[in-house]
């Protein structure tokens, strides 16, 4: 998982690796979930993942919560056909924005 | 027409030649007072002429008597054969409506009994329509199914945001551990300080000789404290050890807690949304057949009752030749009576009177022949059409 964040726009990006499951938790908790204020908007790239299971959802709900449920403004970008099937059925297109 | 003009007498040809002049003027003058101005004449003349044509007819009536016999004879087969052929066409004509009639009657019996299966068929029908169409449909319960996964992959990740959530909780714990272990080790450096001062003292009291002994005490102490303190420090330390692998193997167990594999869900959500499609498409097809076969079921009973009601052509086959028959029943006695009369017209000497009598008879016989005939055409009131009548079928 490569991090990065934008200051001026003060948008964080996450580039997930080939998975996105229990294993990175602690990573993105580092990333994201700390203490400090919440960036303004996050970006969640999708494109190199393979597998993924429901921890992911977990933390991206997490995530969600932490930014600021509804007022949140994540982005989840490159997904492929496989996991935006996923995504749909977890109701995840009412709380995120696909791409 | 044409007739040799010696056997006709000279007023018989004047006759004809008035009557011949008249059609000529008529057909050539169209005037509405010569028509009954020729009639007249015509008439007049005819009349004169029939005057004197009685002898004729009486002078030749007289010169058969000599071959009586061979007439009576032929008048007699003409009879039998005329009689009998009117009585076989009577008899083959009742024939012919008998089987008619059962034919029918059968036909209409059959008509009738597919009539009634049809009338089953469609009711059957209606009620598998409305089974189709009652309260637990398949689509309902794919639908509901399909909730029910839903509702199941929100469990499923729901549980995964908690467990998460105790997780990252316990991380936070697990840091708090290693802060106390950082500072136990504090403590640690504290003793051994503490040790090293009390070493220190206790050779400052041995230099100091016989006044130092109590002092050499104190410091003996302090280093003892120092120890005691450093193993009670060690055995903290171990127990937050052990503490600090029990909550790193919980956060592993939650962990695998909240790794669900969502395959199976989605897996189940592709068939269950692969089966309402279909169900969709059969119960359109199964449906729109179910109309088509209404609809013909519907042009069935029609269709046979249309030709229950033509059947009742042989009703009127049967009043037709019923009349028919009647007549050829009369036919039979007027040809009786009447070839008996010429037979004897024929071959008895008569005298004027009475062969005038028996002609004017015969005429008779005729006409009141004719008249029945004309009554009956007029009289019972015959049924034309087929389509006059509706039948009802149940």
């Amino acid at each position: 998982m490569i991090v990065h964040h934008d200051n001026q726009l003060d948008c964080l990006t996450l580039e997930m690796g080939d998975r996105f499951d229990f294993s990175i938790h602690r990573a993105f908790r580092d990333a994201c979930l700390g203490d400090g204020k919440p960036s303004r908007s996050y970006v969640i790239d999708m494109g190199a993942v393979t597998g993924m299971d429901s921890s992911a959802l977990g933390m991206l709900l997490l995530l969600r919560e932490h930014a600021g449920s509804d007022h949140a403004d994540i982005r989840i970008v490159n997904t492929s056909p496989e996991l935006r099937k996923t995504l749909r059925v977890a109701g995840f297109d009412k709380l995120f924005t696909l791409h | 027409m044409s007739l040799p003009s010696d056997l006709l007498p000279r007023r018989c040809r004047l006759a004809w030649l008035v009557s011949a002049v008249a059609l000529l003027l008529m057909l050539v003058w169209h005037a509405a007072w010569l028509a009954p101005l020729l009639l007249i004449a015509t008439v007049a003349v005819w009349a004169y002429q029939a005057g004197t044509a009685v002898p004729v007819a009486a002078v030749a009536s007289t010169a058969p008597t000599v071959s009586a016999a061979p007439v009576r004879e032929a008048l007699e087969d003409v009879r039998s054969a005329l009689v009998d052929e009117l009585g076989s066409a009577a008899r083959e004509l009742h024939q012919g409506l008998d089987v008619l009639h059962d034919a029918v009657s059968e036909l209409g019996g059959g008509f009738n009994g597919l009539s009634n299966k049809t009338a089953q068929q469609q009711s059957l029908l209606k009620q598998i329509i409305e089974v189709q169409d009652g309260d637990v449909s398949v689509q309902d319960f794919a639908k509901r199914t399909s909730d029910l996964l839903e509702h199941f992959v929100g469990v499923i990740v729901t549980m995964s945001r908690e467990s998460l959530r105790i997780v990252y909780r316990i991380d936070g714990m697990a840091k708090e551990m290693d802060a106390v272990f950082g500072l136990l080790k504090n403590v640690n450096t504290i003793a051994e300080e503490t040790n090293l001062l009390a070493l220190n003292a206790a050779i400052e009291a041995a230099r100091a000789g016989e006044a130092g002994r109590g002092f050499a005490v104190v410091a003996g102490e302090i280093r003892n404290l120092a120890s005691n303190s450093n193993e009670l420090n060690e055995q903290i330390g171990s127990h937050v050890e052990r503490a600090r692998a029990a909550m790193e193997q919980l956060s592993g167990l939650i962990g695998a807690m909240a790794s669900q594999d969502l395959n199976v869900a989605l897996s189940a959500k592709g068939g269950i949304d692969a089966m309402t499609a279909h169900v969709t498409e059969t119960d359109a097809r199964t449906s729109a057949a179910a109309d088509q076969v209404v609809e013909i079921s519907r042009g069935l009973t029609s269709d046979v009752s249309t030709t229950v009601r033509s059947l009742q052509f042989e009703d009127i086959l049967r009043q037709l030749i019923g009349q028919t028959r009647e007549r050829l029943t009369e036919l039979q006695n007027v040809t009786t009576e009447c070839t008996r009369d010429i037979e004897e017209l024929a071959c008895e000497p008569l005298a004027a009177e009475a062969l005038e009598e028996r002609s004017q008879r015969v005429r008779s016989r005729l006409a009141v022949q004719r008249e029945k005939a004309r009554l009956r055409s007029r009289g019972p009131a015959l049924q034309n059409s087929m389509d006059a009548g509706e039948i009802e079928l149940f």
